[in-house]
């Protein structure tokens, strides 16, 4: 198991990008504390598993200061018989007064897959904006369909739908870790 | 030759297509009108392909210049030279149009191998054709389209991928008169320049001002009730279905 803690401080801004592509048996755990006033974080996590890999990454993002401010993103893709499984646990303490703290993970299965992801919210504090949104699903039939009315094999419709649903969360990324996750991911031959 | 004989299909065991008939050669403008729920939609889902569509007839044939659709997937189909325009296209984010339709055509025309500026050139020159700027190129297919929108980007498709046969499931359906004109004209265009068989699916007449058909066919509860010619569309505009 690995373990990670990060601390935010006054009015600073953190990006941390985390990404994941078939690694082994993984375990991870990320804990942030937001201490300052106006400090802010955003958490990138890209997850792409296949085969027997497993991975379980959990999150606790503390708001300790007012006016803190956290975003966490995770997309996940994972086939065959890998799973992931996530807790996301966004707290804001007594005292952080109009933090603003929002969690959103989207996790796409395919073949036997599994995964979970499960945000939650504990709140000490009544002056805030906090919110969640969380879905683990299978590809929409009706999308398969319309590409492959267009001429792509059903495995070419899955290549570009996984490529788009990672899209959008390339851009808070680093250039540089951009093109080498694009790489793996085999983004660039649409370019 | 465009040949669909004696197709019977059901979906969730209700069979809804008893034996359809409908025969177009290239370069041809085919309609085909119906009440609500007679089927028409479920007739363009069969021949596309779709998995919730299964067939119950033996002798049911779909031929695309005599060769046998039925039983293919439904990329193989498109690789034949059929396609689709869909009532409600579906969103894909992020996802270009321009990515897709490159996919698409090397999956269609793989010996091809057109540079990507020439192909790109089409794409913008088929997005004109329907009145969508250039932007389009770059943007998530379908999404935050507009409904008339989405309409003229599958007559852009259309356009770029040039099929044997298209059909066109109420390409008309939510789009206003002067945009139903420039839909219908550059669908004309690229019909007889690509001499195209054209099977439109339409609840009104007023695309047909534009889309001269050379045959109608009336679907009313899973059989074709009538064939005939444009007469046949102010018949019903005036009386209804049920006096066909």
């Amino acid at each position: 198991m690995r373990q990670v803690s990060i601390i935010v401080e006054k009015n600073e801004e953190r990006v941390e990008p985390f990404v994941w592509i078939n690694g082994k048996r993984d375990e991870f755990t990320l804990n942030v504390r937001l201490v300052g006033e106006g400090a802010s974080f955003k958490l990138i996590g890209l997850f792409l598993g296949s085969g027997d890999h497993h991975l379980v990454f959990n999150t606790t993002i503390v708001h300790e200061a007012p006016r803190t401010k956290s975003l966490t993103t995770i997309r996940g893709v994972f086939r065959d018989t890998s799973s992931f499984s996530n807790d996301g646990v966004v707290r804001i303490q007594k005292g952080a007064k109009v933090a603003d703290g929002f969690f959103s993970s989207k996790v796409l299965l395919f073949d036997n897959a599994k995964g979970r992801s499960v945000p939650s919210l504990e709140i000490d504090e009544n002056e805030l904006k906090a919110g969640h949104a969380s879905t683990v699903g299978r590809p929409d039939p009706t999308l398969l369909f319309y590409l492959q009315s267009r001429g792509l094999s059903e495995k070419q419709a899955v290549e570009l739908i996984v490529s788009g649903f990672f899209t959008p969360l390339l851009t808070f990324l680093p250039v540089k870790k951009t093109l080498a996750v694009k790489r793996k991911l085999g983004l660039t031959r649409y370019e | 030759m465009f040949t669909v004989k004696q197709l019977v299909a059901e979906i969730d065991g209700k069979e809804i297509l008893h034996g359809v008939d409908i025969s177009m050669k290239p370069g041809e403008v085919h309609v085909v009108m119906g009440p609500n729920g007679s089927g028409k939609t479920s007739l363009v889902m069969s021949l596309m392909g779709h998995p919730d569509y299964t067939l119950r007839n033996q002798n049911s044939v779909f031929g695309i210049d005599g060769r046998q659709m039925l039983g293919l997937l439904p990329e193989e189909r498109a690789r034949a030279g059929l396609f689709v325009s869909f009532q409600n296209p579906v969103e894909i984010t992020g996802v270009s149009l321009l990515a897709f339709l490159r996919t698409a055509e090397k999956a269609i025309r793989p010996e091809e191998k057109k540079p990507l500026s020439d192909f790109k050139n089409e794409v913008k020159k088929a997005l004109a054709a329907v009145g969508l700027d250039e932007s389009f190129l770059h943007r998530s297919i379908n999404e935050g389209f507009s409904g008339g929108e989405r309409k003229r980007a599958e007559v852009a498709q259309l356009i770029v991928l040039s099929p044997k046969y298209a059909i066109l499931d109420e390409v008309d359906s939510g789009l206003d008169v002067d945009s139903l004109k420039l839909v219908a004209h550059a669908i004309r265009d690229i019909a007889k320049e690509k001499n195209m068989g054209i099977l439109l699916i339409t609840h009104y007449q007023r695309i047909l001002d534009y889309l001269e058909p050379d045959r109608v066919h009336i679907l009313v509860d899973g059989t074709i009730k009538k064939v005939g010619g444009i007469e046949l569309v102010s018949k019903i505009e005036t009386e209804g279905y049920a006096t066909v």
